[in-house]
């Protein structure tokens, strides 16, 4: 048996599609454990999007000259 | 239920599978990718494990990641702003590194598997580190101790593991949390030692014999004991929280002289090599300090008479045999694969023991959970390269003929059975040779290995002969059995086993069970009733750089480009020509024999 190889694209987005709830947990997680901590949540939160952006970037290369042009 | 477990994207990934409680493979991922230390998602070896039990992967009913990496996230992220401006730096890196596909691991997971989400679970690292040596162990009740460098907070955490009957407990007690962690303390030492951190601690631990501790009040004054018996280190000593190129400042080099650069020579004859060796001894002594003090004070809080060892720093094998000889401990447990790659067996364990809840079971006490050998490969292999392969027509036959190899000062590669879980060549994957001459171990290191001439080569003996050998402890029998002990060589066959003796006078011996595995005992019995002495020097079957060989054609690739004179895979014998093995051990220009691996080695 051989894992099924998705293509790039398909499995970039389905990486981009299911990170939200991860984000939520972090995010609700640092919320909850410490309260000198909470200003670190929306950093938390902009970064885990940037990343995601860049995993977009990577796997949807038609996308990535738009992508740069933010930064 | 069917578990599978991963771990990956730090060092050595590597995958587990679970079927009804028992493992039916584990791997890690560079045996299958050929790629020394894979880090990389383990999908070779994930396709291996569900192949193995002949599974699809959505008939899973769980996959279970060993760590948390949004924790880990955190963790990174918090490290970097406590230690602002000073981390402006390594800052973009360690965000470049971490934002990537590390940080997406369920997504991942489930674009390779098309696992729901539902079924993807996240351990604690070193609740993962403790699953797996207590829940492999042959013990009901034991302490727990882990320790690397660090998992999402924590470096070192200590804890207690329960199996009685039907429910199981691996309850973390206390954590030690990153900066402060013995893992990186060795880690930059190895790194000021100018060898490769994450695989060149096993080179700062042999180089640690030829040196005296006469460091070892400067390090303890880097690790500052706490009353309550763990340690702080001095962080103005250390750069590996704020900087991604180096570990340790110049304050380190102000103590202790100036690093070694990695590509010079090192020999601890000289006084250079034995500054270096000085510092390793410190070091070593340090760590063993610590950890003795930490392990005795937890078996007076629990009052078990077992501990079981996990994380990185539980490879030290002299570090662990102190803590079997001083600690109060009557057994000593390290699973074969205490690192980051036996964290998949731990998360899978885990999962199915305490998140399912289903019942307990004894783990089969061995580590052979991976890929099977196919001997015919190499005949077809061999026989497509010209040299001359037999098939032998049984054991018997077999172990005479590599007894007599060995006696004629030939060396072997031995391959059998399936590839062992771990770091540590134990059997089934091993480069074997008569242990008697210090000659041997130097044409090893020279001709084969292309290694460091002061590491040790490791013996394995039959567990019944083991205390005639060496000098064992009570418990030190179970310690060899995945070679996680150092133990003195008995003074009386120190001669007669040069090749495998450090210069300390000790060995990190392999103690063989024939239940475990009956084919390397007969072997070792059979040398032992030619030669008197039922013990082989046992390596890795690799070349430097590269991973322990897992196929029949990996071997006889290794075989092809190194001075082994013999290779044998099941019932099938491979011998080179002796003109070809003069001219490899000659150093005579070859076309491919050990060229690249040269290269490698002096790299």
């Amino acid at each position: 048996m051989i894992l099924k190889r998705r293509g790039k694209i398909r499995r970039g987005l389905t990486v981009v599609a299911s990170a939200a709830p991860s984000i939520a947990d972090l995010a609700r997680g640092m919320w909850k454990s410490e309260k000198r901590n909470r200003w670190l949540v929306p950093l938390v939160v902009f970064l885990c999007i940037t990343g995601l952006v860049l995993v977009l970037a990577s796997t949807v290369e038609v996308l990535a000259p738009f992508i740069y042009t933010i930064f | 239920m069917k578990i599978l477990g991963i771990s990956a994207h730090y060092h050595d990934s590597a995958a587990a599978l679970l079927v009804d409680g028992m493992p039916v493979a584990a791997v890690q991922e560079e045996r299958i990718s050929r790629r020394k230390n894979d880090a990389a998602f383990p999908v070779g070896a994930i396709e291996y494990c569900l192949n193995q039990a002949g599974l699809e992967p959505e008939e899973l009913d769980a996959v279970v990641f060993y760590e948390k990496p949004m924790l880990k996230f955190e963790r990174i992220l918090t490290m970097a702003l406590r230690e602002w401006p000073r981390t402006f730096s390594s800052f973009p890196h360690a965000m470049k590194s971490t934002l990537g596909e590390k940080l997406w691991v369920k997504g991942l997971i489930k674009s390779w598997l098309g696992v729901p989400s539902d079924k993807i679970l996240f351990s604690e690292h070193h609740r993962s580190h403790a699953a797996a040596a207590m829940l492999t162990a042959p013990t009901r009740d034991a302490a727990i101790l882990t320790a690397d460098g660090v998992g999402e907070w924590a470096a070192l955490t200590v804890g207690r593991g329960k199996r009685a009957g039907a429910k199981v407990e691996v309850d973390l007690l206390r954590e030690i949390r990153f900066p402060h962690s013995l893992g990186m303390l060795y880690s930059t030492f190895t790194a000021f030692l100018g060898f490769p951190v994450n695989e060149g601690e096993y080179k700062v631990m042999g180089l640690a014999s030829y040196g005296s501790p006469r460091f070892a009040d400067r390090v303890r004054e880097i690790v500052e004991r706490t009353e309550d018996g763990g340690f702080r280190l001095d962080m103005r000593y250390f750069e590996y929280h704020t900087n991604a190129k180096r570990s340790f400042s110049n304050r380190l080099i102000d103590v202790f002289g100036p690093p070694r650069a990695p590509w010079e020579p090192l020999d601890p004859t000289s006084t250079e090599g034995r500054r270096f060796a000085d510092v390793a001894s410190s070091v070593q002594h340090v760590l063993e300090e610590i950890l003795v003090e930490m392990c005795t004070r937890l078996r007076k809080e629990l009052d078990v008479p077992d501990l079981c060892l996990g994380g990185g720093v539980a490879l030290n094998g002299v570090c662990n045999a102190r803590i079997l000889r001083e600690s109060g401990f009557e057994r000593v447990f390290v699973p074969p694969a205490p690192g980051d790659a036996g964290c998949a067996l731990g998360a899978a364990l885990l999962a199915d023991r305490v998140f399912f809840g289903n019942p307990d079971r004894d783990f089969p006490d061995h580590p052979y959970w991976g890929p099977a050998l196919d001997p015919q490969e190499l005949f077809r292999v061999a026989r497509e390269d010209g040299l001359p392969a037999e098939e032998l027509p049984n054991d018997d036959v077999v172990l005479d003929r590599v007894v007599r190899e060995l006696q004629a000062g030939k060396i072997v590669g031995w391959m059998d059975g399936r590839t062992e879980f771990g770091p540590r060549a134990l059997g089934n994957r091993s480069i074997l040779s008569a242990p008697h001459t210090a000659e041997q171990r130097d044409r090893l290191n020279k001709s084969i290995k292309f290694r460091e001439e002061f590491r040790p080569f490791a013996p394995a003996v039959p567990t019944e002969h083991a205390s005639t050998y060496f000098e064992l402890p009570p418990g030190g029998h179970r310690l060899g059995r995945f070679m996680s002990g150092v133990f003195p060589v008995r003074p009386e066959h120190r001669d007669r086993l040069a090749a495998v003796t450090h210069v300390d006078g000790t060995a990190r011996l392999q103690t063989v069970d024939r239940d475990v595995s009956p084919r390397f005992h007969a072997l070792l019995e059979a040398y032992g009733r030619k030669s008197g002495l039922p013990v082989l020097l046992n390596t890795s079957f690799n070349l430097a750089g590269e991973p322990i060989v897992n196929r029949a054609v990996e071997g006889y690739s290794t075989f092809r480009r190194c001075a082994i004179d013999m290779l044998v895979a099941g019932r099938c014998v491979v011998t080179k020509r002796a003109d070809r093995t003069a001219e490899i051990d000659s150093g005579a220009p070859e076309e491919e024999a050990g060229l690249n691996a040269k290269e490698e080695a002096a790299e």
